[in-house]
């Protein structure tokens, strides 16, 4: 019976031999990586609901097919393949005062809008604002490695075989990333 | 126009580790607070889950029974069709030997001659039973003990 300790490999083939609760446990082990990464690349939420559903669902299709190394460089490199086609169709909206075509509250409010005690909600708030649109202001090279490393747990390597890069230019993209938001937010504050 | 450049010092991954470690909250923090997908999305990927599970089940009931069923078939197909070779085979060989006994004789004769070596196979024929015409002729006794 797989539980929490149990390995991404082995729960996905246990999925594969059909074991439908090692999905769920698979999808809520990556749930929140997985869809704040969609949400710093998409900056929509409807956006990111959607691709992460296609991406998951690929997953389920392609259970059997499974033969990397690491199942999360593989769950990213089928999720920027799903977020690459997307984009194919639709040009990016990654304004963060843009509104959200399905609901009228602006993306930063969407964004924030969570379930936080009111004494830290002020500077909460705040803080995510900046550090958003520190992020959302990134190029997408950059955005990319950063949310992967940041949100995804990605290490370099796995980030390098994902984007199918060499290592350098994942640790270059990152370093850059990093030094533009430590300038964005240090002047901010 | 913009030129690509190259880094003159590699990164170290370590270096940028550490760097990380002072960004990193911040932004955990900060998308943490959107980071929940909604309960219908979730939903929906474990139904489609559960559904994908009783496809591959259904497959591999049956897989086993329309590969014994091929097999079956394609066995009787093979069995058919050696007994439609083996049957058209014997044909050809009766064909053959009724042909040649009807043709006896005549197996070799030149064109146009056929007609005669029938006549010819048949007198044989009439030969063998003693009937021909040449020997048809009663010798003196036999006809007086039949005139007797």
């Amino acid at each position: 019976m797989p539980d929490d300790s149990t390995s991404d490999a082995d729960l996905l083939s246990a999925f594969a031999k059909g074991d439908a609760i090692a999905l769920d446990l698979l999808v809520a082990r990556y749930r929140q990586a997985l869809f704040s990464w969609l949400m710093g690349m998409t900056g929509n939420r409807a956006d990111a609901e959607d691709l992460f559903q296609d991406i998951w669902f690929r997953v389920i299709r392609h259970a059997e097919r499974f033969n990397d190394v690491s199942f999360k460089a593989w769950l990213w490199k089928i999720a920027r393949n799903i977020l690459i086609d997307f984009r194919r169709k639709r040009k990016p909206d990654l304004s963060l005062d843009a509104v959200d075509e399905n609901d009228d509250t602006p993306l930063l409010n969407q964004l924030t809008a969570t379930d936080i005690g009111p004494a830290d909600s002020v500077e909460q708030t705040d803080l995510t604002k900046r550090v958003m649109r520190a992020v959302a202001s990134l190029p997408e090279v950059q955005r990319d490695v950063f949310l992967m490393r940041v949100q995804g747990n990605l290490s370099f390597g796995e980030i390098a075989t994902t984007l199918g890069i060499p290592l350098n230019t994942a640790l270059g993209r990152m370093h850059d990333a990093m030094t533009k938001l430590k300038k964005m937010l240090g002047d901010e504050k | 126009m913009t030129m690509k450049t190259t880094r003159e010092n590699p990164i170290s991954p370590e270096a940028l580790e550490n760097e990380l470690k002072a960004l990193e909250p911040w932004v955990r923090q900060a998308l943490s607070c959107a980071v929940e997908p909604s309960p219908r999305v979730i939903r929906a990927i474990h139904n489609e889950a559960v559904r994908q599970v009783e496809v591959q089940r259904r497959k591999r009931r049956f897989i086993p029974f329309f590969r014994t069923l091929a097999a079956a078939a394609t066995l009787a197909l093979l069995l058919g069709g050696a007994f439609q070779i083996h049957t058209t085979r014997l044909e050809g060989i009766n064909s053959r030997a009724i042909g040649h006994i009807l043709n006896l004789g005549a197996a070799h004769a030149p064109d146009g001659m056929a007609t005669s070596s029938s006549a010819e196979l048949a007198n044989r024929l009439l030969a063998i039973q003693g009937l021909d015409d040449e020997n048809f002729l009663m010798h003196s006794e036999e006809a007086e003990s039949l005139l007797l």
